[in-house]
């Protein structure tokens, strides 16, 4: 325990003490810096957050931002093998599966973002405010967050899916009814943990009410565990979409995503073995780039 | 408070949560728009109105969702999870009694080889830590924890059966071979009860890839917890003890380290129990595994509500009753812990 107080020290000197957040801010990218794992997760994140605006807004705006169209079919063979004019190949219908996993990538980034965002702020407040709160309302919550935990996130997101109908909207909605959950529970144990903290008490004694301290008191102070969890956690939410989107719940056909293509290209393994695995590859480095750069953030602010 | 009061009310405690999750999936599912019957019937619905009608009334379709509830859950606790369209509505409790026994054994496998993989690597980890083998061991199971499981499996059956024909790309056991009499209805337990060793290996063989495939993306989880939770363990005040007691850096390691160490494991095993279940409905699909992961695929595609909430209960139930065992190892494996 003695190692781990004094571990605490310095971290509250540069980050959670310091009433200037640009200090703050670049006492993280510093520490990013100097961490290689969360190095190479900033660099991997990066890409795909720049690729979905580059994307997104090309979509807008109508503007060509693939090689190819990724709707137009035979823009060259049928199952053509990676090339310098098709990078990933071409598919059954002869599109461009490497202009097809492009445009995919606002989706898969944009939902997982905003599911987590979603989960975050929900989350933090219900959270909070049961651990202040007590009694009935805390009791309700900790009994609805264990039904939630009792089902896979998969299953449950499934069974709503299936409720409102397939498609990217009615998806994003189901992955967020179901993963704030998590999100109150470690709002509510935090907020515990600082409730009686002599700040909170002073707060209660000058008269705030229970929103006032909420979002200007405890909210501010338990932040950064639930970003640090969140950051951990968006890998998650790009697996169970991907999931979806492989059960062929999220976005429709023409318009691909990474799941879909996956599931649709596995038909041709035996023939073209590399066609699923370059969707399948773009998942699993955008889950490794959000793990890294997680794992570097919970490194170096909780150390 | 002793023991058993502690599992009674653990018990009682997963049997509200229960209840919450039929409650929570019934609404979801009655919620689907339009007569399910149009899509269990397919094109003999149009052709048959009369047909039609008299489905909707068998299941009460037209019912008040309250009195639609309360023939399920009546039905539920007489054992009944209703009928499913998908199987040609045949009880769902049949279905699932026919392909839980699949999807256990390749659970059970899983289970096994993410924990031999998880101990191994992550006391490898641990013992090296910050030296080469550490390094790729991580970036080993940050790929797999990071890889959709149906990714995985098209790995594995590419690797495998595509390039180098070592084993076979799907079904439960050789389809030329006869099912083991029923004994314990698990049919892999059962070949072996029978004797029958020509379908054990023939299953064995088909189960390797299935749970393989779930087990790289499970065992991370396994080396992560245990690797720094042995690296704690190993800065602690009983380890200096035994250190300055003169005993070798190997039987510290082992026998005061790990030991130790393993507990923190035993709290994974929901995590992982979680993250198979989710697997199974896409490696069972990928391998088409007879288990209840591909039933519940055919189940989606149909919109077959039966089927789909009682697939969820029993998942829920392996969730509950995995975590409450896990509690329950939790109190037994560590004396310090109370009860409460």
């Amino acid at each position: 325990m003695l190692t781990a107080d004094r571990a605490d020290e310095p971290e509250e000197d540069i980050v959670a003490s310091n009433p200037n957040r640009s200090v703050r801010f670049k006492a993280i990218l510093s520490s990013i810096r100097s961490n290689k794992g969360a190095l190479i997760g900033f660099v991997i994140v990066a890409i795909f957050i720049i690729t979905s605006i580059v994307e997104a807004l090309g979509q807008y705006f109508k503007v060509k931002v693939t090689p190819y169209n990724p709707l137009q079919i035979s823009v060259g063979p049928n199952l053509a093998p990676p090339s310098f004019q098709h990078l990933f190949g071409t598919d059954q219908l002869g599109r461009d599966v490497f202009s097809r996993i492009l445009v995919a990538t606002p989706n898969d980034v944009g939902v997982s973002l905003a599911v987590i965002s979603f989960a975050l702020i929900v989350g933090a407040v219900v959270g909070c405010y049961a651990g202040f709160h007590g009694g009935l309302w805390d009791e309700a919550l900790m009994r609805i967050t264990d039904v939630f935990f009792a089902i896979p996130a998969l299953v449950l997101a499934m069974a709503i899916a299936l409720a409102l109908g397939p498609g990217i909207t009615n998806m994003t909605v189901a992955l967020m009814v179901i993963w704030w959950p998590p999100y109150a529970r470690l709002a509510r144990g935090e907020t515990l943990k600082i409730a009686h903290q002599n700040y909170i008490e002073a707060a209660k004694l000058s008269g705030s009410g229970i929103s006032k301290i909420i979002f200007g008191h405890a909210l501010p102070n338990i932040a950064l565990t639930l970003l640090i969890y969140a950051s951990l956690d968006v890998g998650t939410v790009i697996l169970v979409y991907a999931g979806l989107n492989f059960l062929g719940l999220g976005i429709q056909p023409p318009h691909p995503d990474w799941g879909e293509m996956v599931s649709s290209y596995k038909d041709y393994i035996l023939t073209d073995p590399y066609l699923p695995l370059f969707p399948g590859l773009i998942i699993a480095l955008g889950v490794i780039g959000f793990s890294l750069l997680g794992d570097g953030l919970k490194d170096t602010l909780m150390a | 408070m002793n023991i058993a009061g502690f599992i009674i009310r653990r018990l009682l405690l997963a049997i509200f949560v229960l209840l919450g999750v039929v409650t929570i999936t019934f609404i979801l599912a009655h919620s689907i728009p339009g007569n399910p019957v149009y899509a269990w019937l397919g094109r003999d619905a149009s052709a048959h109105p009369a047909l039609v009608q008299l489905y909707t009334e068998k299941y009460h379709l037209n019912d008040p969702l309250y009195i639609q509830y309360y023939y399920y859950l009546s039905g539920l606790v007489q054992g009944n999870l209703g009928y499913s369209p998908a199987k040609g509505f045949i009880p769902v409790t049949q279905v699932i009694s026919e392909t839980l026994p699949y999807t256990l054994q390749i659970a059970f496998f899983a289970i096994v080889i993410s924990i031999v993989l998880g101990v191994v690597l992550g006391v490898l980890a641990a013992r090296f830590h910050h030296g080469p083998a550490d390094k790729s061991i991580r970036a080993f199971y940050l790929a797999g924890i990071s890889s959709p499981s149906f990714f995985i499996a098209l790995v594995l059956l590419i690797i495998f059966t595509i390039f180098f024909h070592l084993l076979p790309t799907g079904n439960a056991a050789s389809l030329s071979l006869a099912v083991p009499r029923a004994i314990t209805h698990i049919p892999m337990l059962d070949a072996l009860l029978e004797g029958n060793f020509t379908y054990f290996f023939s299953a064995l063989q088909h189960v390797i890839l299935p749970s393989l495939s779930l087990a790289l993306g499970t065992f991370g989880v396994v080396v992560r917890v245990l690797r720094s939770s042995m690296l704690d363990v190993m800065r602690s005040n009983y380890v200096r003890t035994a250190r300055a007691k003169g005993l070798t850096e190997n039987t510290v390691f082992f026998k005061h380290g790990l030991r130790n160490a393993m507990i923190s494991v035993v709290t994974l095993s929901s995590l992982i129990v979680t993250w198979l279940i989710t697997g199974t409905i896409f490696v069972e699909s990928i391998f088409s595994y007879p288990g209840m992961g591909q039933y519940v695929y055919q189940a989606l595609l149909v919109q077959d509500y039966a089927g789909i909430l009682g697939t969820t209960i029993v998942f829920a139930i392996i969730i509950i009753l995995s975590n409450l065992v896990a509690d329950i190892l939790y109190v037994v494996v560590d004396p310090q812990i109370r009860l409460g």
